[in-house]
């Protein structure tokens, strides 16, 4: 707490966490005592609710596997992925992670998750989504690159630069590059 | 700005060009899995191939650039969400050459200016329309405009007066 500049930061414990904000002394607005952080409850899970919410994510990528995809269009999936992760925040895309280590995610898939991981209107996860876009850019698969530069793209997040600039080093596929260097000029340009 | 696609290279009277729209990854010779010989593709380009009465949708364009991101612009608006547009365009000449026909079609789409520009490749037979997607894999430009790039070619349209805003889903 600082007496001089007025402020009062107040950051409750995990477990008895209700909210999270910055009380301002404002002698001239007292109704806005309490600024709200817009982010989602992080709430701790116990054992039964996480293979829960396993359960939930496998069954959602398992039924999108033989669904088409379309650039820009909905489906089932990403409205199943973004409903999960808007529900359950960090941990879900910590459960897809996991998911996705296990190596039991077909590519073409994983590409469209990684897209709508970047594409959410919504900034819940948000770090979360950004390092898992951003670690996906190496893959070893040239699809699941593809859908996480474009995953990137969609986040429009200059901090990504450093990230693609890397990545497009790695790359060895000519198409990949370019499709790099656009987000690059792209989040130059912002 | 890059140019997409030297329109300016070819005659311009006698070298229309077909677009369509795709996800160019299935479709780039270099990123084919190593089991597909060679002269082939892989079986999911057809995904992105979808025929609905034997007849696949596809645009005429042939007069500049302008005409090209002005179409693009249109399907991208039409869409659920502000995305990435990968499409490729290929000669008609090229089409040609596979024996399918070309059939003058009106299209759905938000800028009624390019209604006009819509074709129907017709009478696709499972054998023609594998040769359809090599001749995509082996004789077109496969290109992508990003999303920043399209969200500013959609608002290029909707200031001109081409697209209605209120016609778009999602916020632009």
């Amino acid at each position: 707490m600082s007496l001089a500049t007025g402020t009062i930061k107040y950051t409750p414990s995990n477990v008895l966490r209700l909210f999270e904000g910055t009380w301002l002394k404002n002698p001239q607005a007292p109704e806005e005592l309490y600024v709200p952080v817009n982010k989602p409850i992080e709430r701790a899970y116990d054992a039964g609710e996480l293979i829960s919410l396993k359960a939930d994510i496998v069954r959602l990528f398992s039924q999108a596997r033989r669904e088409l995809f379309e650039d820009g269009m909905d489906s089932a999936f990403s409205r199943g992925l973004i409903q999960v992760v808007e529900e359950h925040g960090e941990t879900a895309v910590n459960q897809i992670s996991l998911l996705i280590e296990s190596g039991s995610i077909p590519p073409e898939l994983l590409a469209e998750c990684l897209r709508w991981l970047g594409n959410m209107d919504s900034g819940v996860a948000y770090e979360r989504r950004r390092f898992l876009l951003e670690k996906c850019l190496f893959d070893s698969s040239t699809i699941v690159r593809d859908g996480a530069i474009l995953g990137v793209s969609f986040l429009e997040d200059k901090r990504s630069i450093h990230a693609l600039d890397k990545a497009w080093r790695a790359e060895i596929h000519d198409m990949l590059q370019a499709d790099i260097t656009q987000v690059i000029n792209d989040l130059n340009s912002l | 700005m890059c140019l997409l696609f030297d329109l300016t290279l070819s005659d311009p009277d006698q070298m229309p060009f077909l677009l369509r729209t795709l996800r160019k990854n299935k479709f780039d010779e270099e990123q084919q899995f190593e089991w597909v010989p060679d002269g082939d593709i892989q079986a999911d380009a057809l995904n992105d191939l979808r025929t609905s009465g034997n007849c696949l949708s596809v645009w005429l364009v042939k007069d500049s650039e302008e005409t090209l991101l002005r179409l693009l612009a249109a399907i991208a608006a039409g869409r659920d969400h502000l995305s990435n547009i990968d499409y490729a365009l290929i000669a008609v000449s090229e089409i040609q050459k596979t024996g399918l026909e070309l059939v003058e079609n009106d299209g759905q789409i938000l800028d009624d200016a390019m209604k006009a520009l819509h074709r129907d490749i017709v009478k696709i037979s499972a054998f023609s329309l594998g040769k359809l997607a090599v001749a995509i894999q082996e004789k077109a430009e496969l290109e992508r405009l990003s999303r920043g790039r399209v969200k500013s070619i959609i608002r290029e349209s909707i200031d001109a007066g081409y697209i209605q805003r209120s016609d778009i889903k999602f916020t632009i």
